[in-house]
């Protein structure tokens, strides 16, 4: 999920040309780090973090986008307290063990109207590489006359990659994805 | 074959591990006969050990799949299984050597505390790192000593009066049983499970102890039982986040309830009444556990935003 929130907004920076290195600090409160697993096979559930944090960078030359982002595992809402509690448990993120979900940028290039954003997604304590397309939503003036941009970024885990093997059975292994980040210029 | 979910669930949380106990236990049972001749070598311990240790690790194989370094803490319970099995082996092989028991005791819950609180040392302080390894340590030791007065206040029939026997038997898996069901019930599927499995590899202990009574095979499974037991209550304890404090302590303290058997108006008793007074105080806490369980259970409930919509 860091991932595709960190390549969404790197390939959004990457696809405003008019921006030149600037820099983005995520704006929580209107950013959103959702996911969608199937549950028993037979419906998709929803849930998101309510504890999102980094910085991104745009730049014209999508070598030079970057973006940085740390969700608190803890922060899961499902908009239920016992099913909440049951996913910070070892038996999915061990919030008290694995604190963070994080997402690093390593490289980016434009494909087509997106971006493709490669990094390294942190979740369970396990790193891997991944790849997302990230699509730049927009960019303009704030309440405040602050520069604003935000990108988002949609795409599938497979969770078992990450050390989450608990009741594959009854909750998929794919899981969906979104990322939509908002982020406030520096 | 494609089982149906609940199906595998049963298989991994007990089935499994029920069959490589009971595998060994008649092993035992059988190589044992049913009345050893009165110079034969009195019957050791040790086959204890191989029924609870594998067959917890048997079930933890199928539930988690083996590391050799573990990346999360509950991955470090299938080494806890392999150590528990090697302490049950030596204390079932050489009952009498108390020193040698106990200095392995303590390397084993000491091991056990470093492998569980592995994520949580690096971000203490020095000095609470120091009380947490020092007191839990403790407690994990009078734990165990907890569960040997057990068996001691329920003895057996057999040549060895410490052995214990069926009663302590249905009380240590009673104890797993019940355990398993607070550590599920608290928001842990995984070490609720893992518990049951443990209650499964302990429960043909029981059935060998009415068959054969004459074989120590708790000296062997106690000790493998107590670590594993207490590694579970730990995950419980520090990884899941809804558990109450008091539910890992109460489960620890459960096994001295046993112990007013041992009380001087009680020793003289029938053993059934014994038993019955020994049951009573090992479930009372367990019981006061499940209503503090259910309590925080009804008040979740209670506390959801979106209950009523």
């Amino acid at each position: 999920m860091s991932r595709t929130l960190a390549s969404l907004t790197l390939a959004l920076a990457c696809l405003t040309p008019a921006l030149a290195g600037d820099t983005y600090e995520v704006d929580a409160s209107h950013s959103h780090v959702g996911f969608a697993i199937t549950h028993l096979k037979v419906s998709r559930f929803y849930g998101r973090f309510n504890d999102v944090a980094g910085t991104f960078v745009v730049d014209a030359d999508p070598a030079k986008c970057s973006i940085e982002l740390t969700v608190k595992a803890a922060s899961v809402d499902t908009a239920n307290k016992k099913r909440d509690d049951h996913l910070r448990s070892q038996d999915f993120f061990s919030v008290e063990e694995f604190e963070t979900i994080s997402f690093k940028s390593s490289a980016a290039t434009k494909k087509g109207d997106k971006l493709e954003v490669k990094g390294t997604l942190t979740l369970h304590g396990v790193s891997k590489e991944i790849t997302v397309e990230v699509e730049h939503v927009g960019t303009g003036p704030g309440m405040k006359g602050e520069q604003r941009a935000g990108y988002e970024a949609r795409f599938t885990i497979k969770r078992s990659d990450y050390g989450m093997t608990y009741l594959l059975d009854g909750l998929s292994d794919e899981v969906r994805l979104v990322v939509s980040l908002e982020g406030v210029k520096k | 074959m494609d089982l149906p979910f609940p199906v595998l669930r049963a298989l991994e949380g007990a089935v499994l591990p029920a069959a490589v106990s009971t595998a060994a236990v008649v092993a035992a049972g059988l190589r044992a006969g049913p009345a050893p001749a009165p110079d034969a070598p009195a019957p050791r311990g040790w086959p204890g050990a191989l029924a609870v240790g594998p067959g917890f690790l048997a079930a933890f194989l199928l539930i988690k799949g083996w590391k050799t370094v573990p990346g999360e803490v509950a991955g470090w319970l299938g080494h806890a299984a392999l150590l528990a099995t090697a302490l049950g082996l030596v204390e079932g092989l050489w009952p009498a050597r108390a020193k040698l028991r106990w200095a392995l005791r303590a390397v084993a819950v000491l091991l056990v505390l470093l492998a569980t609180l592995r994520p949580k040392l690096g971000r203490w302080e020095p000095g609470t790192v120091a009380a947490a390894l020092l007191g839990l340590e403790l407690l994990g030791l009078l734990f165990w000593l907890a569960t040997d007065r057990l068996r001691a206040a329920l003895p057996g029939s057999g040549p060895d009066p410490r052995a214990g026997g069926l009663a302590a038997a249905l009380g240590l898996a009673g104890l797993v049983g019940a355990s398993a069901g607070l550590l599920g019930g608290s928001g842990s599927a995984l070490m609720g499970q893992l518990g049951g499995a443990l209650a499964a590899a302990a429960g043909p202990l029981a059935l060998t102890a009415w068959w054969r009574p004459g074989l120590p095979l708790l000296r062997g499974a106690a000790p493998a039982l107590t670590l594993l037991l207490g590694a579970l209550v730990l995950n419980g304890a520090f990884y899941t986040g809804a558990m109450r404090t008091a539910v890992p302590l109460l489960i620890l303290l459960a096994p001295w309830g046993a112990n007013l058997a041992l009380l001087p108006p009680l020793r003289a008793r029938p053993a059934w009444q014994r038993a019955s007074v020994a049951a009573a105080g090992l479930f009372l806490p367990l019981l006061v556990a499940g209503g503090l369980v259910l309590q925080a259970t009804l008040a979740a409930e209670a506390e959801d935003p979106y209950a009523g919509y």
